[in-house]
């Protein structure tokens, strides 16, 4: 029952978020500095995690795949489509619904709890629509810009660990990665990443926006919004994945 | 002008304001006072528009406010300046981006410069000076409410609220507060509530002054009058202090 008021509460905020602002000019502004709050911040992690984790899916792919029937460059390939498909539209979205998304809560539970939102409202200002529609716009303008980040420097990890373990020739391993390319994959993940932005700046938007109480609920605020954030990434990763690919 | 016709509130089974009438004059400091829970608070946001009452109206110089929705009360909201208890500035802005942030957001027509020197006029007018480019977190308490007046004024307000301006304040600078409010009342003619638990602010800058009492009105008139009301409940909360009850 719960589940369904807060269903309910979540679609009434969109339609309170996606009101004409007020003042393009300053949404625009605003726009700019979340790209820079939520996105670029958030480089260095992706660039990390992207490269060993490319390091990682080679060592394993060619150990797993260790077959006289199976070509070596079949690790490359495997390593790329592993890259493209899931682990930089999905598993990148995963970290950024925890940084961002807690960030995000955080953020707007606190100028809840502070009055800060009330301030807004007695001026006239559509609250929600000022301070959650903006980290929507540049979460889905700067995420799919990580994830094409983080596909490259997934590829050059794998691409580094064949060079320094030499678990697959590096001329093979770059075949693979060349090996039947479909920009369509590339497609697919921004598209995945673009929805997933989508749901994480919302749906932590919406979790910051109705605390109520003082910093014990501005915490637990924070940790729901990356639990639902990454509830419904998985799910509509399921979706998603069978609109697109099936 | 500001007029409350049967205002009533409960939340849940709650009943917390139990049909208020009143009314506050321009130009006026029109204080509510009354004790921790009699209401105070909730029927401020009732005013601002922050809660719904659930039975009643507030007329806005005679129109009803209550009734108002979307554009209608976005114009009326905009005549409004509030000043919240804990401040309310903005974390991420300066001092000056906090004053010129409601000017930023409807005042197309001027230019950036005559916001500057609009913001620059009213943090001069309650004398925060050299702190244009301090962060909230930079200054003291009494230069945040300060501060929060200046915003609150700056789009040139027909009604000004403040929810406990003297709380966490030392009795100097809650006088300092309570007095700037007075004059900038006065000098802008501005219609103000002030909600207060502090007899001080009663005495120094009441013009006009209602007692909640569980929710009720129970009992408005100059603040010269209410030491000598007679009525058992306002002489409790008036003569609370040890101090005041042997001035007496």
């Amino acid at each position: 029952m719960k589940l369904f008021q807060h269903i309910g509460s979540y679609l009434l905020l969109l339609a309170r978020i996606l009101r004409k602002p007020q003042n393009a000019k300053i949404y625009r502004q605003k726009i700019i500095i979340e790209m820079d709050n939520l996105g670029l911040e958030s480089l260095g992690i992706v660039a990390i995690i992207s490269v060993f984790m490319g390091a990682v899916v080679t060592i394993q792919t060619a150990f797993n795949t260790d077959h006289p029937l199976l070509p070596i460059y079949a690790v490359g390939f495997a390593t790329r489509q592993s890259i493209i498909l899931e682990f930089s539209p999905t598993i990148i979205s995963l970290i950024l619904a925890g940084k961002v998304g807690s960030r995000i809560a955080s953020e707007i539970g606190t100028m809840r709890v502070t009055e800060q939102i009330d301030a807004l409202e007695v001026m006239g200002i559509n609250s929600a629509g000022y301070l959650i529609l903006p980290k929507i716009i540049a979460s889905m303008i700067v995420n799919p810009m990580l994830v094409v980040i983080s596909i490259f420097l997934g590829v050059l990890g794998g691409w580094m660990a064949s060079a320094a373990t030499n678990v697959v020739p590096l001329s093979h391993y770059s075949y693979g990665i060349l090996f039947e390319f479909a920009p369509y994959d590339i497609f697919y993940a921004l598209i995945k990443t673009v929805v997933f932005a989508f749901l994480i700046a919302s749906i932590s938007g919406y979790f910051g926006y109705n605390t109520r109480g003082g910093a014990l609920e501005v915490g637990h605020s924070s940790t729901k919004a990356v639990v639902f954030s990454s509830i419904y990434i998985i799910f509509f990763n399921l979706i998603l994945t069978q609109i697109l690919l099936v | 002008m500001i007029e409350v016709k049967d205002m009533k509130k409960s939340f849940e089974e709650l009943e917390v304001l139990k049909g208020i009438n009143t009314s506050f004059e321009q130009g006026k400091t029109n204080l509510i006072i009354g004790q921790s829970g009699s209401g105070k608070t909730v029927f401020l946001k009732c005013l601002v528009g922050l809660l719904e009452p659930d039975h009643g109206s507030v007329f806005f110089s005679g129109l009803n406010f209550t009734s108002m929705k979307g554009n209608e009360r976005t114009r009326v909201r905009k005549k409004m300046g509030v000043l919240f208890q804990g401040s309310a500035l903005f974390d991420s802005l300066t001092v000056e981006e906090n004053v010129i942030f409601p000017l930023e957001m409807f005042n197309k027509d001027m230019t950036r410069k005559e916001k500057i020197d609009r913001a620059n006029f009213c943090l001069d007018r309650v004398n925060i000076l050299n702190a244009n480019h301090l962060y909230p977190a930079e200054i003291s308490g009494g230069m945040k409410k300060r501060v929060a007046i200046a915003r609150a004024i700056a789009n040139s307000p027909d009604y000004l609220f403040c929810d406990e301006p003297n709380s966490g304040l030392d009795p100097q600078t809650a006088i300092v507060i309570d007095k700037l409010i007075s004059e900038i009342t006065k000098e802008f003619q501005m219609t103000t509530v002030i909600n207060t638990h502090d007899m001080n602010s009663v005495m120094e800058i009441g013009d006009h002054v209602i007692f909640l009492y569980k929710g009720k009105l129970w009992w408005e008139g100059k603040s010269e009058e209410i030491l000598t009301t007679g009525n058992k409940e306002v002489e409790d909360f008036v003569y609370a202090s040890e101090l005041v009850k042997k001035l007496k």
